[in-house]
């Protein structure tokens, strides 16, 4: 899809899918992928001049697997971009494969790519591929990818204030993507039907 | 409302506690001082429920076998921890969670749950008595706070949870001479006839603010000596050494 002013979106699927935004000059999206899993979601982001993108997704997953590739290019000059896209695997693997592409005549542009993963158990797996292809000196990008389990003594924390295990490990959860959450409610995004802020 | 008979606590085959034998009575405040190494905060976390110790011996709490209770159990009934090392928590609202704590609290204690507003007016009174701010509550748990806010922030949730039986591991360390005092003067509210304490420290100026009604000395994992306040200036002229 074309965009060319400001557009933001809660974006929930039903099954893989390839998504395309194309950026006009001056224009501006954020888009939160959340509320499902299972799916293989393809987003394919191109940034016209002084264009910039926001992509944050939360999946979680129980029993399935789950996969983003995205894909961004730069293709104006001072565009930006900012992705985060987080994982909690329950019996579940996750895939996220990121590209930034700056190609050598693109100047000023800055794009940042995070990716974390929340192993819950021990049959869990994250596979992440954070790139950057960066054909020129004149951009900041970054790109960084964790994977971790549960911290055992913020669950003793928790639990030594009367909290159940089961309680305590829900709110480390929460709390892995409460700063996600809290953006969606910032942006002011119509969230009806996103059981994500509805908690 | 704790007595621990012939306790031996070992992490991987190496005996941490040897053999130590100590009663709380309701409404005492006991002091536990001894070196660093000498195993005053593995004893604390084992009363706390912490796991990957082996522990051996009773302990009783209210009359009922402690080590048999899950952590959050402890907790429920009334047991509460002073972290040594407030455990920082991204993504958690101090606020929210001592909420969720308290509410837990009082649910298996069959008492109603306090609303928002209620327990706004709790927090606010209970959080004067400390000197602590509301922007300290309305960030993430111990998250970027320093020495002196974790530490009082564990006491602010003491207070809140209003404990039977309090462990204090180390909470005067890493304080300033203020701090020390606002601090104290919260414990100090909370004494009454029916909780108990026990506080774990390396020295004794705490022990200055907060008059305990004896003071035991551990080292190498066995209590050497116990006696009233006066053992404690005693200790802090002389030293752990000279008394072993």
């Amino acid at each position: 899809m074309e965009i060319k002013n400001n557009y933001k979106k809660v974006i929930s699927l039903k099954e893989n899918s390839v998504l395309n935004y194309n950026l006009k000059a001056n224009s501006s999206a954020c888009l939160f992928f959340c509320d499902y899993a299972g799916f293989i979601t393809e987003i394919n982001v191109n940034l016209d001049t002084n264009s910039s993108c926001e992509l944050y997704g939360f999946f979680k997953n129980t029993n399935e697997n789950t996969a983003v590739i995205t894909k961004v290019i730069h293709k104006g000059n001072n565009s930006k971009c900012d992705q985060d896209f987080r994982f909690v695997n329950k019996n579940s693997i996750s895939s996220f494969k990121g590209l930034i592409s700056v190609p050598k005549h693109i100047k000023n542009c800055e794009s940042h790519m995070t990716n974390k993963n929340l192993l819950l158990d021990n049959t869990s797996q994250a596979f992440a591929k954070p790139e950057l292809d960066i054909k020129n000196s004149n951009v900041v990008c970054t790109h960084s990818s964790t994977t971790g389990t549960l911290d055992e003594d913020q669950i003793f924390y928790i639990q030594s204030r009367g909290l159940s295990y089961q309680e305590s490990v829900n709110m480390l959860v929460e709390a892995f993507y409460q700063d996600i959450k809290s953006k969606i409610v910032s942006t002011q995004i119509d969230r009806q039907g996103c059981r994500l802020t509805g908690q | 409302m704790l007595k621990i008979k012939n306790l031996k606590i070992s992490i991987d085959n190496k005996e941490i506690i040897k053999d130590l034998n100590l009663e709380i009575k309701q409404g005492e405040i006991h002091a536990l001082m001894g070196p660093n190494g000498s195993g005053k905060s593995t004893l604390s976390n084992v009363l706390a429920g912490k796991d990957g110790y082996n522990v051996t011996g009773e302990i009783l709490y209210k009359g009922e076998d402690l080590l048999k209770m899950s952590i959050e159990e402890r907790a429920r009934k009334g047991l509460f921890m002073a972290f040594q090392y407030p455990i920082e928590i991204p993504g958690v609202n101090t606020i929210n969670f001592l909420k969720s704590s308290l509410n837990v609290v009082r649910k298996s204690n069959k008492k109603e749950a306090l609303d928002t507003f209620e327990f706004l007016d709790l927090v606010k009174e209970k959080a004067k008595v400390l000197n602590v701010n509301g922007s300290t509550l309305n960030r993430h748990l111990n998250v970027g706070f320093s020495g002196g806010e974790k530490k009082k922030n564990e006491i602010l949730q003491m207070s809140v949870l209003e404990p039977m039986f309090a462990i204090l591991d180390e909470t005067d360390s890493g304080l300033d001479i203020d701090s020390l005092k606002i601090i104290s003067n919260g414990i100090n509210s909370l004494r009454s006839i029916c909780r108990s304490f026990l506080i774990i420290t390396h020295y004794q100026r705490l022990l200055e603010h907060i008059k305990p009604d004896f003071v035991h000395v551990l080292v190498d994992g066995s209590i050497i000596k116990t006696g009233c306040s006066e053992l404690a200036e005693e200790l802090e002229k002389v030293g752990y050494g000279n008394k072993e």
